[in-house]
């Protein structure tokens, strides 16, 4: 019954399909932080890329960080991204003030680093060392179906193992963060803040 | 057919989106959301590099090496955390002494 | 002991699979929005019944002679739901001059579709096993069972904020401004407890799959047993969350008219207000899943995968959501409303804090005693 078989084409074109579409969402989103001139909008198609990101994730076998990334960026960095948009800007409606006279700048240093960078990440044939696992290119249902999903498990393992000084130097990171941003930003007694909008 | 290629391709984009982004967006908000994106484009290289590892098969440590990749993403992520907190609350800081949020206009250090 | 991983690694996808997953998705979004209108009459009834009222008891079947001996019966105003959605698509579709209208359409989906999206990893019961013993496979009453479910969940459901933040602010209004202001920073407040409360108990299972939970819960103690303190910080969160009374700050009436939602009307309102009651069921769920046992229940078989007996599971599930459901409504007609710095100060000096303290413990319980629970 040829429902039934594992990997037939239609399950694979599926599978393609769907990777295409998230990277194409991604890829769109992304461009359109930069060119939206509204602040808001612009904070929405971050939250819709960094989304897609964490779908690309998933096609790359990193479910555990896709995860991480929906939680932390999509849950928590664009939420307080939008929640800064709203506590600094006064009009419901807001057009970034372009400075056009850097545009150009941008556009040369951008072109600086972007064409090296293409050059080693894209340009590199990466596929010349070819294997059995790889041959079939990435994101098809059988090469999904072959490689086994790095484990949480062991990720965890190798987080307080392996690489427990870096870990435990974000953690502080953290928590100067934590404390510096809630000094930075805290109430003083001769301001007439912005609080009073909260409550 | 898709090259692993594709992955650094999007990540090679964001990356030059970002940058773009910081160097001509004036609004404080918007360069943060701007470095938001360069952070991720790294996180997709590595994670992307990470995959490759793992499925390059063969070599006892290559769990060790696709662990590599997918662990710095989980710290940039941290780090974004942080850097994203102490932005906003600068940008805060920034907003209520001159109850604007252009870029431009925080120019106290310079004289 | 790690049953539901073996089985999800045994079978690799087929189009017969992607087919019943559809369906899965079907019925689970089929029976989750028949729950839902049943769930606005209750909360209608009990309402009525603290307040001492009758709520609504006209609306029933027609006076129809076909009918016989039911014409005309009111049903209990079981039918009210449906009379109301009536009034709500009939309803002017509204959308303010100066609102950004591209945002403020989409806002209202954006609340309901991660919602949904949480939904997609609940356990509502083992499964039934198909074909025979060596080709066959099990169908899980779960549509998507992967390693890390329970945080996929929560995820998800912290995407949602978006929508009220987003509705608010598109609408040109300010009182729907500070409804969003005020939905971002609850959120975020909460969330933080919330998380934490849900780490102990899975550092306390030792898996972050839902169906492991479960079955950790079936053969030992209800999560609400092992880690009580994670319950009662994951139920005060979980109100949060769902902008219920005793903390529904985004759109308090007395102070902000409506919030986030005040410019909106006809069939966009009835989206928020869907994906209030949406929320709440899938909280509920996630209750039930993480400290309730589930679809289990002492006495019954939890992994019985003949067609019969694997019924038993999903009505289980379905009574305790009711339970916890009921108790939603319960809390909202019954307590007063907090002081948003209060809400703040709860959340951010006392659950926070007892939170990461029954973590800590967890942890250093878990290290001592047992260590074979802990993976």
């Amino acid at each position: 019954m040829l429902l039934a078989e594992a990997n037939t084409p239609v399950t694979d074109w599926i599978y393609t399909l769907v990777f295409m579409a998230v990277f194409v969402t991604t890829l769109m989103a992304g461009l359109w932080v930069v060119i939206a001139r509204d602040v808001i909008r612009a904070g929405v198609s971050l939250f819709i890329c960094l989304s897609g990101v964490a779908g690309i994730y998933f096609f790359l076998n990193a479910q555990f960080l896709a995860v991480v990334q929906i939680m932390v960026y999509v849950g928590g960095t664009t939420v307080l991204i939008l929640f800064g948009v709203m506590l600094t800007n006064r009009a419901p409606v807001l057009t970034s003030r372009r400075a056009t006279d850097r545009t150009l700048a941008g556009w040369l240093a951008t072109v600086i680093v972007a064409a090296p960078l293409f050059v080693i990440l894209v340009g590199r044939d990466l596929m010349e060392k070819k294997d059995v696992k790889t041959a079939n290119g990435w994101f098809t249902m059988k090469e999904a179906a072959a490689q086994a999903p790095i484990n949480t498990v062991a990720l965890g393992d190798a987080l307080l193992t392996s690489y427990i000084l870096p870990f435990e130097i974000a953690s502080l990171v953290l928590l100067v963060a934590l404390v510096g941003s809630a000094y930075l930003a805290r109430r003083r007694e001769d301001e007439s803040g912005i609080e009073g909008r909260l409550s | 057919m898709l090259e692993p290629k594709i992955v650094f391709a999007l990540a090679a984009v964001l990356f030059s989106v970002g940058l773009y982004g910081v160097l001509s967006r004036g609004n404080l908000v918007l360069l943060l959301m701007s470095l938001e994106l360069m952070l991720n484009a790294a996180n997709v290289a590595l994670v992307g590099v990470a995959r490759y590892w793992a499925g390059m098969g063969g070599a006892a440590d290559d769990f060790s090496r696709a662990h590599s990749g997918q662990f710095f993403t989980l710290m940039v992520m941290a780090v974004a955390a942080a850097e994203v907190g102490v932005g906003l609350a600068i940008i805060v800081a920034v907003f209520r002494r001159k109850h604007t949020s252009a870029a431009d206009l925080a120019t106290e250090l310079k004289h | 002991m790690f049953l539901a991983a073996d089985v999800a690694a045994a079978h690799s996808p087929s189009a017969l699979e992607y087919l019943l997953n559809a369906l899965k998705v079907l019925a689970a979004f089929g029976a989750i929005m028949s729950v839902i209108p049943f769930m606005i009459w209750l909360e209608r009834k009990v309402a009525a019944w603290i307040q001492h009222r009758d709520g609504p008891n006209k609306v029933g079947l027609p006076r129809w002679k076909i009918l016989g001996p039911l014409s005309g019966f009111h049903m209990w105003g079981l039918l009210q739901p449906l009379a109301d959605m009536i009034k709500l698509i009939l309803k002017e579709d509204f959308i303010p001059r100066r609102a950004d209208k591209f945002l403020f359409v989409i806002a209202p989906a954006l609340v309901f579709v991660p919602i949904a999206l949480a939904f997609s990893v609940i356990p509502f019961g083992w499964g039934f096993h198909v074909g025979g013993a060596e080709d066959g496979f099990l169908v899980r009453y779960q549509i998507a069972d992967f390693g890390t479910g329970i945080l996929f969940a929560f995820a998800v459901m912290s995407m949602s904020v978006h929508g009220l933040t987003l509705a608010g602010w598109s609408s040109y209004n300010k009182y729907g401004q500070m409804g969003s202001v005020r939905a971002s920073a609850q959120m975020i407040s909460y969330e933080a407890a919330m998380f934490m409360a849900v780490l102990a108990m899975v550092m306390t299972t030792g898996s972050l799959q839902l169906d492991d939970i479960v079955l950790w819960q079936s053969t030992h103690v209800w999560g609400i047993l092992a880690q009580p303190i994670a319950f009662v910080i994951f139920l005060i969160c979980a109100f949060a969350e769902t902008n219920r009374l005793p903390f529904d700050f985004p759109e308090a009436e007395p102070e902000l008219v409506a919030g986030y939602h005040i410019e909106y009307g006809s069939m966009k309102f009835a989206m928020f207000f869907l994906g209030e009651y949406y929320g709440m069921v899938v909280q509920s769920c996630l209750i039930v899943t993480l400290f309730l046992g589930g679809w289990t229940l002492p006495g019954i078989p939890a992994t019985a995968d003949s067609f019969l007996a694997s019924l038993a599971g999903p009505l289980v599930f379905s009574v305790k959501v009711m339970c916890v459901l009921f108790l939603y409504v319960q809390v909202r007609w019954s307590l007063p409303r907090f002081r948003f710095d209060q809400l703040m100060s709860l959340g951010w000096k006392r659950l926070i804090p007892i939170a990461l303290a029954n973590l800590v413990v967890t942890a250093i319980l878990g290290v001592t005693f047992a260590a074979s629970n802990m993976r």
